[in-house]
């Protein structure tokens, strides 16, 4: 891509998720949405290959969808009240339109069946950018009107998701779809817990953007898209396959890593809200999405497949990239339970 | 009179000396079996006194009682109760295990562990003694108790042989299962009394159920119909085990404790009748058994258990001194028998196939004479001992109005018990020799004829002293007609005549096919088949079937694991069967809309 | 005027149903069209009538553009109509069912929840002092846009100018 328009778009591409935080008027956060999405579609087809470019095309044809949906709430909303101010609808008819409209953005199950579709057909780049990037600007809204959710509707909608990103997982061999149906498990995580307590959800995101950045970081590095190409990585660069299982299970939730955070927190305050149903629901699910990233983990570091002596003793750096970041994100991502004091700053 | 408790005391006390012994090391002496030998004589010398004065002074008993401890409004006390049935009973079993101590060294000479093996018998001697003496329950169990584990220990003495072992652990496990009666019996006293001690036991108006505990617990211990079986497969420890458990100890102890509760049970008819039918069944079926068996042993243990049966029987028509009187006769001639039989057994190289003896009337005359008095004794001939208690038996049972069809069975038993004797008798000692000739016969041992020699003299004379120096306590029957009174002895003649020539006859024909009866004789009864093989055998298949099948196949990898699997591989294809296709997101996005609607609506609603 | 608005509004839905039933692309092009038309004629019967003229003459001249486009470049020879397929026909009727029923519902019930009452232009009017004056809706929208909205304008012309670059960059190919 050119490298003045991409900058032009990535611009857009942040601007417009910026323009969705920032505004307290419906029609500029709409307006930021569809920035955010037009940006994105040359991004996401970037190679120009016929599977990204359908993916591309799924992807504008829901969020299109979505902000439509959304604009009519928000028309509804204005109809009702007179007001374009981004507070919480009182109005059930449109606040139910947002959760429908933002579920769709997000990728919220049932809702959910685009999200490892486009994932799968675009790059690695671009499936960074929308698992991470493009989850905080519906979130941010989801956030504010918060109190308006049906609540009942909002944890039937997240325990679906936790359940269908885990089942979806276990029958994927592609890291790509994977690394979707544990964005949907986790959008799950959020939107159960985002009517009792929005904060945890924006901490659920941190951690959540945290750890994925850094699982598709760890894969661009290798430029890895499926479980059977992880399974030779052990003699390229045997460092990174632990990275890879602490990363994983982290993702998982497994108690000393950080993921085990948010986890924790939501559960405690499901269980306080009198919520033990579904807060065992959802820990038992949450099972599923660890089954699976053990079993990446088993194709990655705790296997060695047969293979020819001459491939065993291969012992060379390739991959002479550069990355800055990783260091940091493995040991945020894998360490920061102790920092769990310092959420009482997001309060 | 103080020195009645003394010198029962000195007497068990003396008793103890040698276990304590085993902490030192005259323990492995060469001489240790004679020291409990001469223990015993002296406790049977202390023991003397007191018997007699109690027996010339006409007490009814003497409690001594010494406070053990007390849990709250329980208190337990180290009682010995000396009436009639233990000063009586304690004589005759130091002087029954005098002999058989004696008759050990003899037989058991050759056993590394000859010393262990006294101590054991001595252990089990005192444990017997324990148990007669005590005046509570709690006492009455370690005593139970303690014979229960003794019998094992030496029932399995030689524990390298599988028979051996089997045989023990039959002992034991049957053991366990009178246990249970005996310990649901002092559990009811417990919650319904706040003592064990047998005076206030008797004075307590008890319902059926401690009772059939009881009665329970005599029949494992005793070997009754049913807990039966252990008692002939005993006879796989040495013959003097053999001979120590069935006269003077572990199984009369079942009788024993019916004796000593009979004042609770001779008001309760159904617990009678129980006991009646359960004796006449034991009696007839034992008695059966030993009639086809050809070990010498199990003849003998057989009819020991036909002898508890009538003990049962006696017990069951109210009649306890008398059941008492027989335990203290078949005591004697029970144990020469076992001890005549292991004279046998030595001399022929260990076999114990009545098949291939025969002859010995010349070649053991002692041993020979002493096992035909001992038969005559135990079928009741006149004024040998078995006739003062046997005897008295039948006739009151002949008289009593209880349950014809028990006396009948009883009877026919009595008369069996003949049959058997005379088998006994005709192969092993009639007759040509069918052993093999190179056999080094020899019962000049001065340790084996005196010992039975002694017993022999107690055979004949005992049931007379026993008999004459116990006073009635019931009232007993004087009148009867002289068809009633001959009875007992005309079954048993119709039995020795039958059974001779029953054997004459046989004894030269071609062994036919076995009859069916003969089988059911044989396998006595198949009981043991059923009992042993049959339900274990099905148990473990159910537990197999239940454990591989049910738990593990059904349970533990279908139900769980499988469920699990199949449950979540089916949702998740079916759940992320993705097909590309955009309208059909868009529909199911429709749908989940319009659900939603629904649901908010509902719930807004 | 209600009647024309109720009228209008069903012919726009009708529109909707006949490309949404799935005849070739050039005709759900020509559904689109008609029903971007009628929409025009719904604002300017609301009141709209700036606003209903600008959306008809830019958004329908570009829509033109494009349906002139796909009919130039439509391969078909034999394009489906929407009598040509059981299927579309059925779909056809379905829609057309479902918007009677609606409309039934509407005029026996006189309103249906969802759908925005006619009532108000009273957002727009100024009351000054004693006098009541009508103002016109579009061109005060016009200009509030422009006031008001000034920032909002420099986002909305950014995105334009951007979706140009957006637009090249995606049909350039490699």
């Amino acid at each position: 891509m050119n490298p003045l328009t991409s900058s032009a778009i990535y611009f857009t591409l942040f601007s417009g998720t910026m323009i969705t935080l920032f505004s307290s008027h419906w029609l500029l956060t709409w307006v930021g949405l569809e920035m955010s999405m037009l940006a994105i579609i040359p991004i996401l087809i970037n190679k120009g290959n016929p599977r990204s470019t359908e993916a591309a095309c799924k992807y504008f044809l829901i969020q299109a969808t979505a902000s439509m949906i959304l604009m009519m709430g928000t028309m509804i909303n204005f109809m009702d009240s007179g007001q374009w101010t981004l507070s919480n609808p009182y109005n059930q008819i449109s606040s139910f339109m947002f959760t429908i409209a933002l579920s769709m953005k997000m990728g919220l199950a049932p809702f959910h069946l685009w999200v490892p579709e486009v994932t799968q057909g675009i790059p690695l780049k671009s499936g960074l950018i929308m698992l991470t990037w493009q989850k905080i600007a519906p979130i941010s809204i989801v956030y504010q009107i918060a109190p308006s959710m049906n609540p009942t509707l909002m944890l039937l909608m997240g325990t679906l998701s936790v359940m269908l990103g885990g089942w979806g997982g276990l029958n994927q061999t592609q890291l790509r779809k994977i690394m979707a149906y544990s964005s949907i498990a986790h959008m799950g995580w959020m939107m159960a817990i985002v009517t009792y307590n929005p904060t945890l959800t924006m901490f659920n995101l941190v951690i959540y953007i945290m750890l994925t950045i850094n699982m598709f970081m760890l894969l661009l590095f290798y430029k890895k898209t499926s479980t059977l190409s992880l399974s030779n990585m052990w003699n390229k660069f045997p460092l990174l396959t632990p990275t890879i299982l602490i990363v994983l299970m982290s993702l998982g939730g497994l108690p000393p890593l950080t993921g085990f955070t948010p986890k924790w927190i939501i559960l405690k305050e499901l269980i306080s809200n009198n919520n033990i149903i579904f807060s065992s629901l959802m820990a038992t699910l949450a099972l599923l999405n660890l089954y699976f990233y053990t079993r990446l983990i088993y194709s990655t570091s705790l296997t060695l497949f047969p293979s020819f002596n001459n491939t065993k003793m291969k012992w060379q750096f390739e991959n002479m990239k550069l990355t800055p970041f990783l260091p940091t994100l493995i040991i945020t991502s894998a360490l920061s339970l102790p920092l769990m004091p310092l959420f009482s700053l997001l309060n | 009179m103080n020195m009645f408790s003394s010198l029962m005391l000195t007497s068990l006390v003396t008793l103890s000396f040698p276990i304590f012994l085993t902490m030192t090391n005259y323990y492995k002496h060469i001489n240790y079996p004679n020291y409990v030998k001469i223990s015993i004589i002296c406790a049977l010398s202390l023991c003397m006194v007191p018997t007699l004065m109690f027996i010339n002074s006409n007490y009814e008993l003497i409690i001594s009682n010494w406070h053990w401890m007390t849990i709250q409004t329980f208190t337990l006390s180290m009682s010995f109760k000396l009436d009639y049935f233990s000063m009586l009973f304690m004589p005759v079993a130091l002087f029954v295990t005098w002999s058989i101590m004696e008759f050990s060294m003899w037989y058991m000479h050759s056993d590394p562990f000859i010393n262990r093996f006294f101590k054991y018998l001595l252990l089990f001697l005192i444990t017997m003694m324990i148990l007669v003496t005590s005046n509570n329950l709690f006492q009455l169990f370690i005593g139970w108790e303690g014979v229960g584990i003794m019998s094992f220990l030496l029932i399995g003495w030689w524990y390298g042989r599988t028979d051996a072992n089997t045989a023990d652990l039959q002992a034991i496990l049957y053991n366990r299962i009178g246990d249970i009666g005996f310990v649901l019996a002092m559990a009811w006293f417990l919650l319904n009394s706040n003592s064990w001690e047998f005076q206030q036991l008797f004075m307590m108006d008890v319902s059926l159920f401690p009772l059939l505990g009881l009665l329970l617990a005599a029949t494992g211990k005793s070997a009754q119909f049913g807990l039966h079986p252990w008692l002939p497969s005993a006879m796989e420890g040495p013959t003097p085990v053999s001979a120590l458990l069935h006269s003077s100890t572990m199984v009369v102890a079942g009788v024993f404790l019916l004796i000593r509760f009979y004042p609770l049970m001779e008001h309760n008819k159904i617990i009678q009748t129980l006991t009646l039918c359960l004796g006449a069944i034991t009696t007839l079926f034992t008695a059966i058994c030993a009639l086809t068996q050809n070990d010498i042993k199990k003849i003998i243990a057989f009819s020991t258990s036909s002898q508890l049966g009538l003990m049962m029987v006696t017990i069951g028509i109210n009649q306890p001194h008398l059941a008492f009187l027989h335990i203290c006769t078949h005591a004697f001639f029970k144990a020469m028998l076992f001890m005549c039989s292991g004279s046998i057994i030595h001399n022929l190289n260990d076999e114990q196939d009545i098949r291939k003896m025969g002859g010995l009337f010349k070649a053991l005359p002692f041993t020979s004479s002493s096992l035909i008095i001992g038969s005559l004794a135990l079928t009741g001939t006149p004024f040998l001992t078995g006739f003062y208690s046997k005897d008295l038996i039948i006739e009151s049972a002949n008289t009593s109005y209880t349950n014809a069809w028990a006396l009948t069975i009883t009877l026919l038993a009595t008369s069996l018990t003949a049959v058997y004797s005379t088998r006994i008798i005709f192969y092993v000692l009639m007759g040509r020799p069918r052993f093999s000739t190179l056999t080094s016969i020899n019962e000049n041992n001065p340790q084996l004829l005196n010992s039975i020699k002694r017993l022999l003299i107690g055979s004949i004379i005992a049931g007379f002293i026993l008999s004459y120096n116990i006073p009635p306590m019931n009232i007993p029957v004087l009148t009867m007609p002289t068809y009633l009174k001959l009875t007992a002895l005309l079954v048993t003649i119709l039995g020795f005549v039958i059974a001779m020539e029953l054997n004459s006859m046989t004894l030269y024909l071609k062994t036919k096919m076995y009859s069916n009866t003969s089988k059911f004789s044989t396998l006595l009864g198949y009981f043991p088949t059923i009992v042993h093989r049959f339900n274990p055998h099905l148990n473990l298949v159910m537990s197999q079937k239940f454990s591989s099948t049910l738990l593990d196949l059904v349970w533990l990898e279908k139900s769980i694991p499988k469920l699990t699997t199949n449950l979540h591989s089916t949702a998740s294809t079916m759940t992320s069967n993705q097909k590309g296709l955009i309208k059909l997101y868009f529909l199911s996005f429709l749908t989940s809309t319009l659900l939603a609607t629904m649901i908010v609506f509902y719930f807004h609603a | 005027m209600t009647y024309m608005t109720y009228l209008l509004s069903m012919l726009f839905v009708l529109g909707f149903v006949g490309f949404s039933s799935k005849p070739s692309p050039i005709y759900g092009g020509l559904g689109l069209i008609v029903s971007g038309g009628i929409g025009c004629g719904v604002v300017l019967y609301f009141g709209g009538s700036f606003l209903g003229l600008m959306v008809f003459l830019i958004y329908l001249g570009g829509m033109l553009v494009v349906f002139g486009y796909t009919t130039a470049m439509a391969t078909e020879e034999y394009p489906e109509t929407w009598g040509s397929s059981v299927v579309i026909w059925g779909a056809l009727l379905l829609g057309f069912l479902v918007e009677f029923l609606i409309v039934m519902f509407m005029v026996l019930y006189d309103e249906v929840e969802v759908v925005i009452e006619f009532k108000d232009s009273g957002n727009w009017m100024v009351f000054e002092g004693d006098e009541l004056g009508l103002i016109r809706e579009d061109s005060m929208g016009v200009a509030a846009m422009y006031n008001c909205g000034s920032w909002l304008m420099v986002v909305a012309g950014w995105s334009l100018f951007v979706s140009i670059f957006i637009v090249i960059e995606i049909t350039r190919g490699n």
